[in-house]
């Protein structure tokens, strides 16, 4: 394992980067925040032991997104749970002054009503727009990380919004 | 058209439009009232996506810091999975009935030996007893004579 002080100050750099994207794309994916902290941790575990190997630096958020994104796979083999729809509890809302509890609660709601359709497209529609809204790829990392070419990722996504918004549209 | 100004809406929610795009895509929403439906849904859609994106809390990253011995230490408890409980069941009922065949044919070899044992005591006793017997002579003996006569 590389312990060189710059390297450790480079990663702990890459890890408040990456770690909030990457624990939010694997939690959408799984919806499970115990195995989406796990998966997170393993993801920089194995970047912090591969680190000094990677040459290319611009490398590494591929590098944390398809580890992460192997993981996932890995889980959804062993529960065998695909397309199951779990939507999470909702969680008590920390009233602040300048928060609007009913807007948060409206925009709670539709993203239940989203992770929902989400569940129900074809898994590869689902991971484009995961990839690109909670993981903030653009559409060049993603067409990487998926092997696919970048104008089928551009039509993945806006064959999911369309679904998106066509759902949305009638509650709104 | 349609088509087109929802591509380009796409493009500018991922900040891939350029200025003129851009200019494009706003002369044609201030002109279509189903795209700019389109266009309030999908901002809605971004800002519940936004809104839904949770914080690396500091108990995340605390997690995120203990050691992978101490969490795979803790997640050492039996789950019951009724098809692998059925598949080692199976197997030792297999495991089972194959030691009891071995046993069987172990006694079934010993009985065979005894047997080929027996054959060949009693072979040598039949040997044994037929050389016992007395030496036989043969002899042989004129029983009727034939007389040749030549004819008259």
């Amino acid at each position: 394992m590389h312990t060189d002080k710059k390297h450790i100050a480079e990663f702990t750099l890459i890890y408040n980067q990456f770690k909030k994207r990457i624990y939010n794309y694997v939690h959408k994916m799984t919806l499970n925040k115990e195995v989406s902290a796990d998966i997170t941790q393993n993801a920089f575990m194995k970047l912090y032991e591969k680190y000094h190997l990677i040459n290319d630096k611009d490398s590494v958020a591929a590098y944390l997104f398809r580890t992460a994104r192997n993981d996932v796979f890995k889980y959804y083999r062993n529960r065998k749970v695909v397309n199951s729809v779990t939507i999470p509890i909702q969680e008590d809302y920390a009233i602040k002054d300048d928060f609007d509890i009913r807007e948060k609660i409206e925009l709670d709601e539709i993203h239940d009503l989203v992770m929902k359709i989400l569940n129900e497209i074809p898994s590869e529609q689902k991971e484009t727009y995961i990839l690109r809204e909670f993981g903030g790829l653009n559409y060049c990392e993603i067409a990487v990380l998926t092997d696919v070419e970048e104008k089928t990722v551009k039509s993945r996504l806006f064959e999911t919004r369309r679904k998106l918004i066509n759902k949305l549209k009638k509650i709104i | 058209m349609e088509d087109k100004i929802f591509e380009f809406m796409n493009r500018y929610f991922d900040d891939d439009l350029n200025r003129e795009e851009e200019i494009y895509l706003f002369s044609r929403l201030s002109s279509n009232d189903q795209a700019r439906d389109d266009f309030k849904a999908m901002n809605l859609l971004r800002e519940s996506a936004k809104s839904s994106m949770e914080d690396f809390t500091l108990e995340l990253n605390n997690k995120a810091y203990t050691p992978k011995e101490q969490k795979e230490k803790k997640q050492l408890t039996f789950t019951f999975h009724v098809p692998t409980v059925i598949g080692y069941a199976f197997s030792i009922i297999l495991l089972i009935i194959s030691l009891l065949t071995y046993n069987q044919s172990l006694e079934y070899k010993k009985d065979i030996k005894m047997k080929v044992q027996q054959i060949n005591y009693q072979n040598k006793l039949l040997e044994l007893m037929f050389n016992s017997f007395p030496q036989t002579e043969i002899r042989t003996t004129y029983s009727k004579d034939t007389i040749i006569k030549p004819k008259s």
